[in-house]
């Protein structure tokens, strides 16, 4: 492993383009990031499509600069101006702009790099080492467990991305009926087509991804036109002392512990990873009294959690094809593009290839750790772009992007399309990001079910008489459960609780 | 049946969630009736209209259990946009459809200045000569980045192709 790993380091270095975009990927991730409203979701999205004619490991590094950029970017803004540029930095803001009231902006700057680098980082090496065992074990599976698999998947990230647990049902459902449409898996029926050949392989789901994760956003953000924020503290003493990275250690190996394993659970993100480490860091401190007031230990925790979410929620995806959260749903996207299925193969048909993409990987932290050190302050000016320059020019990449991958002006039309549509979900509380999964994994799910009756004769026995197929099923059964159990037991203990207070 | 008619009107105008999902189960009986043409079980295989008709079923199942909670739920929530963002949303999304057409017929270089500036006067940035130079050079930067140095196409449009 070790020696394909070094391979890959080579490879990249003897390839200073894939350099140069990996590095590139980064700047327009903590860009995308540092700015409030765009996620490291939406910057993948955007970018995806110019990773067409790339090189795969070029364009794939490209869009994990973006990822990891896009993660620890938010942290910026975070601790500048108490504006998280992405929901994972939400923590960070707590303490981060309580310290830059104090004066120590550029502390909490430094210690938000490193931790970043360390979580993000260590997370890949976990990543490297965890997932050709999952990939081997996955090797075993046939269309029985791949339809449980992929049904899994979307039950559990139905459950889990919404505030209503039927909504999110309902998103991925119709998801699923969504990816229903073209020429049926086994027999070659045109369903649901209505004579047009554009559809007849199915409704590309790359402009519904983005018209799904970045015109829906930009849709929303014309509601709030005319807030523009300008940096006003000096930032100044960066340097973080040995007493600082004393107290600051433990608290970032425990979140990059953590993070990692909430990466690798579907359904959650950077995040929750962000809060829990939070939390638990809080609950290990000696310096409880600091948090909330301004303690390096609570953004060290934060950023090291939501980065170590990024190599943690790669295991999934790239073992078992399975993406736990919206921006890795689009990197699924890009993987395909690129003609590679993830999932055990991917390790045994290209598996010097997946090394490389590791090893870039962690070249592009370092990179983001060079980055971050030197210039992170002066991407917290980002947020001076004016909206009415920005909105408009991310509508015009969307509809440009999702031209570029086919040459083909229809696909825009169904970015158009689910950018609307995803703006009104957004509106109404339905999540996107079940019905973004349900269309990538909707024709596995379909495909691998009916292969599976036929390897069985039309016996549904199949389904409950293996083992992995069954743990599976029950598992996205209990996934699709426990909401609606936890919403029981708390109505049944809060009746308790006013039955004691009356 | 007027009475029925007004209740469901009120409903309606009340409930966001329970209009959404009358639709649903609309859209859901329609395809279980375009269904119904697919070639059926084959042998072993359950055939093409199989996964629809129970995806639908499940989805007309799922709205109606939304209706049962919305009703439950008699808190109306007030998440609502006010009427000028509403606007300019709408305005947004069809000057976004708007580029879409042009760009059939002009292609990227002449359509892509004419949206982004439209868009930026739309949205109260009006300073002329600033309009103007930000459409200019981000429609050149991306022109740039795009046709020249990654190789991805732009549309031509009809009109000059």
């Amino acid at each position: 492993m070790l020696d394909l790993f070094s391979q890959g380091i080579v490879n990249i270095f003897t390839q200073p383009t894939v350099l140069l975009l990996a590095v590139l990927g980064v700047v327009v991730g903590i860009v995308v990031g540092a700015l409030p409203g765009l996620t490291a979701t939406m910057g993948v999205a955007l970018l995806l499509p110019i990773t067409f004619g790339m090189e795969p490991v070029a364009g794939l590094l490209l869009l994990s600069g973006v990822y990891f950029g896009g993660i620890y970017g938010g942290s910026i803004t975070a601790i500048l101006l108490r504006t998280p540029g992405t929901p994972a930095a939400a923590a960070t803001a707590i303490d981060g702009y309580a310290l830059t009231k104090k004066g120590m902006a550029g502390k909490a700057l430094t210690v938000a790099t490193i931790s970043s680098f360390t979580g993000g980082t260590i997370s890949i090496l976990i990543l490297m080492f965890l997932a050709p065992i999952l990939a081997n074990f996955a090797l075993k599976f046939s269309a029985p467990e791949s339809f449980a698999l992929a049904l899994f998947g979307i039950s559990i990230i139905a459950s889990i991305s919404g505030t209503s647990l039927i909504k999110g049902l309902i998103a991925g459902t119709a998801g699923l009926l969504v990816a229903t449409v073209g020429l049926d898996p086994i027999q070659g029926f045109p369903r649901f087509t209505g004579g047009i050949t554009d559809i007849m392989n199915g409704i590309p789901f790359i402009p519904v991804m983005i018209g799904l994760f970045a015109a829906s956003e930009a849709f929303k953000s014309l509601e709030e036109m005319n807030i523009t924020e300008k940096v006003k503290t000096k930032i100044q003493r960066f340097m973080i002392s040995k007493a600082d990275v004393k107290k600051i250690w433990p608290s970032i190996l425990r979140s990059t512990g953590l993070g990692t394993f909430i990466g690798i659970i579907p359904g959650a993100g950077a995040d929750i990873a962000a809060f829990v480490s939070y939390n638990e860091a809080k609950r290990f401190s000696k310096n409880k009294e600091e948090y909330g007031e301004g303690s390096l230990e609570a953004v060290a925790a934060c950023e090291s959690g939501a980065n170590a979410c990024t190599g943690g929620a790669l295991v999934p995806l790239l073992t078992l094809g399975i993406p736990g959260d919206s921006v890795t749903a689009v990197m699924l996207g890009a993987l395909m593009v690129q003609g590679l299925q993830p999932g055990p193969m991917l390790f045994k048909d290209n598996g010097d290839l997946v090394y490389t993409l590791f090893s870039g990987m962690i070249i592009c932290y370092v990179a983001m750790l060079i980055i971050g050190l030197f210039a992170a302050r002066y991407f917290a000016k980002v947020v001076e772009i004016p909206k009415a320059i920005l909105t408009p020019v991310i509508l015009m990449l969307c509809v440009v992007g999702s031209y570029a991958i086919n040459n083909n002006l229809f696909d825009v039309l169904i970015m158009l399309v689910a950018g609307i549509i995803g703006y009104f979900m957004q509106k109404f509380d339905f999540p996107a990001s079940p019905v973004v999964l349900a269309i990538i994994l909707g024709p596995m799910v379909e495909s691998q079910f009916r292969r599976a009756l036929t390897l069985s004769n039309g016996n549904y026995d199949i389904f409950y008489t293996r083992p992995i197929t069954l743990v599976l099923l029950l598992l996205s059964l209990l996934t699709l459960l426990t909401p609606i159990i936890k919403k029981i037991w708390q109505t049944n203990k809060d009746s308790k609780d006013e039955s004691v207070r009356l | 049946m007027t009475w029925f008619l007004i209740e469901v009107k009120k409903l309606l105008a009340k409930q966001i969630d329970i209009s959404i999902s009358l639709a649903l189960i609309v859209i859901g009986a329609i395809i279980i009736h375009t269904s119904r043409s697919f070639p059926g079980a084959q042998g072993a295989d359950v055939g093409a209209s199989f996964f629809p008709v129970i995806l639908s079923s499940l989805l007309i199942f799922l709205s109606l259990l939304l209706i049962l909670t919305s009703i439950k739920n008699k808190s109306v929530e007030t998440r609502t946009a006010g009427k000028s963002e509403w606007k300019k949303v709408v305005f947004g999304m069809a000057l976004t459809f708007i580029y879409f057409i042009l760009l059939i017929y002009l292609g990227y270089v002449a359509a892509t200045p004419i949206f982004l500036a439209a868009m930026m006067w739309i949205f109260n940035y009006r300073r002329i000569v600033q309009v103007v130079f930000w459409s200019l050079l981000i429609t050149g930067i991306i022109y740039a980045c795009f046709a020249m140095l990654l190789q991805v196409p732009l549309p031509s449009g009809v009109f000059f192709s």
